[in-house]
């Protein structure tokens, strides 16, 4: 250990990558998914449900469904938790199951909870912004959710489904960058919320390109899933979550930070 | 002129309230992720959200474009 004792809430050193790395990270992910596809399955099920969800919704309350839809993504770095145990204990050469993801939670995880209720905060936010965005705003009859989409993308709510996307692109530009490394670093290190998210901000500033294109990556794979009525989200959420395990052990330096106990 | 509020109709409030509303919740977006990039000592956290947005951008308008064909709106 070291004997100057680092700043408990300054961001951790990070390091920078080849701009293909992301492709290697959703290999490894491909890969530990492979090994244990039944908590895999399992993990991309409950985001599947929740998404079916979501369209149940849509038709008693359009309004509520752009903001829905999207939102519940936010949470889905949170979700992974069991996932990036799984990797955790793989990469240590053991063979985890399912009981091994539930008990992720039961360590001493209290930043990773608190980090959970902040995305669910965000995550509340957007649902309403975009709620009263489009319920105060849109003025036409809107009935079906066909009529809302004809709207907001050849009607006169072209200016508002622009700003929409504006102001939702910044917000998933500054989940992302918190969210990007932070759940895996609070998992496997003894670290604190404001640390880990400041880590992930410095993981992502120093990667613009590959980050961007790990974002991207990651924004196809939801793309896919919605497009086939969410059943991509089987394959696409556990192996997107194995991989930002992989992504965190070649972003984060934790030498000298203490594990977090088991 | 009938239904006014401080001379205005409510058509105008909506869209005064749309432009400023939405405008000022970007721009305290804009101002949590400066601060956020300074905090973490990130160098090219701006070039990332620049990427990131436009990149957003254009698969929206893309998306918009495929939602077009595929109701057979004009």
């Amino acid at each position: 250990m070291d004997a100057t004792a680092p700043d408990p809430s300054a961001p951790l050193p990070v390091r920078t990558v080849d701009i293909a790395r992301p492709l290697q990270w959703l290999r490894l992910g491909w890969l530990d998914f492979r090994r244990t596809p039944v908590a895999g399955l399992a993990h991309g099920a409950a985001v599947a449900l929740a998404g079916w969800v979501a369209i149940l919704l849509a038709p008693k309350a359009w309004w509520l469904a752009p903001g829905a839809v999207s939102g519940f993504v936010l949470v889905a770095p949170i979700l992974c938790t069991g996932l990036y145990e799984l990797s955790r204990l793989q990469g240590r050469g053991q063979q985890p199951g399912l009981a091994d993801a539930a008990h992720a939670w039961r360590r001493d995880a209290r930043p990773l909870v608190g980090l959970g209720l902040l995305l669910t905060a965000l995550g509340t936010a957007w649902v309403l912004v975009s709620s009263l965005l489009f319920w105060l705003f849109v003025k036409a009859s809107i009935t079906t959710p066909l009529e809302f989409i004809r709207y907001a993308v050849v009607g006169q709510g072209h200016l508002a489904f622009s700003l929409w996307l504006l102001a939702g692109s910044l917000g998933c530009a500054l989940v992302f960058a918190i969210s990007a490394v932070s759940p895996p670093l609070l998992l496997g290190r003894r670290v604190g919320l404001r640390s880990a998210l400041l880590t992930s901000v410095r993981a992502v500033g120093e990667n613009p390109v590959a980050m961007a294109g790990w974002a991207a990556l990651i924004l196809a794979a939801i793309a896919l899933s919605l497009a086939t009525a969410m059943i991509g989200f089987l394959v696409t959420v556990p192996v997107i979550g194995h991989a930002t395990w992989h992504a965190y052990r070649d972003l984060v330096v934790t030498d000298g930070v203490p594990l977090r106990s088991e | 002129m009938d239904n006014t509020v401080f001379g205005l109709t409510e058509e105008q409030i909506t869209e005064i309230g749309l432009t400023w509303g939405v405008g000022g919740f970007i721009l305290l977006m804009v101002f949590i992720i400066i601060s956020v990039a300074r905090e973490s000592k990130a160098g090219r956290f701006g070039t990332f959200v620049l990427f990131f947005v436009l990149a957003f951008g254009i698969f929206g308008f893309l998306l918009k474009q495929v939602i077009q064909w595929w109701l057979g709106l004009e």
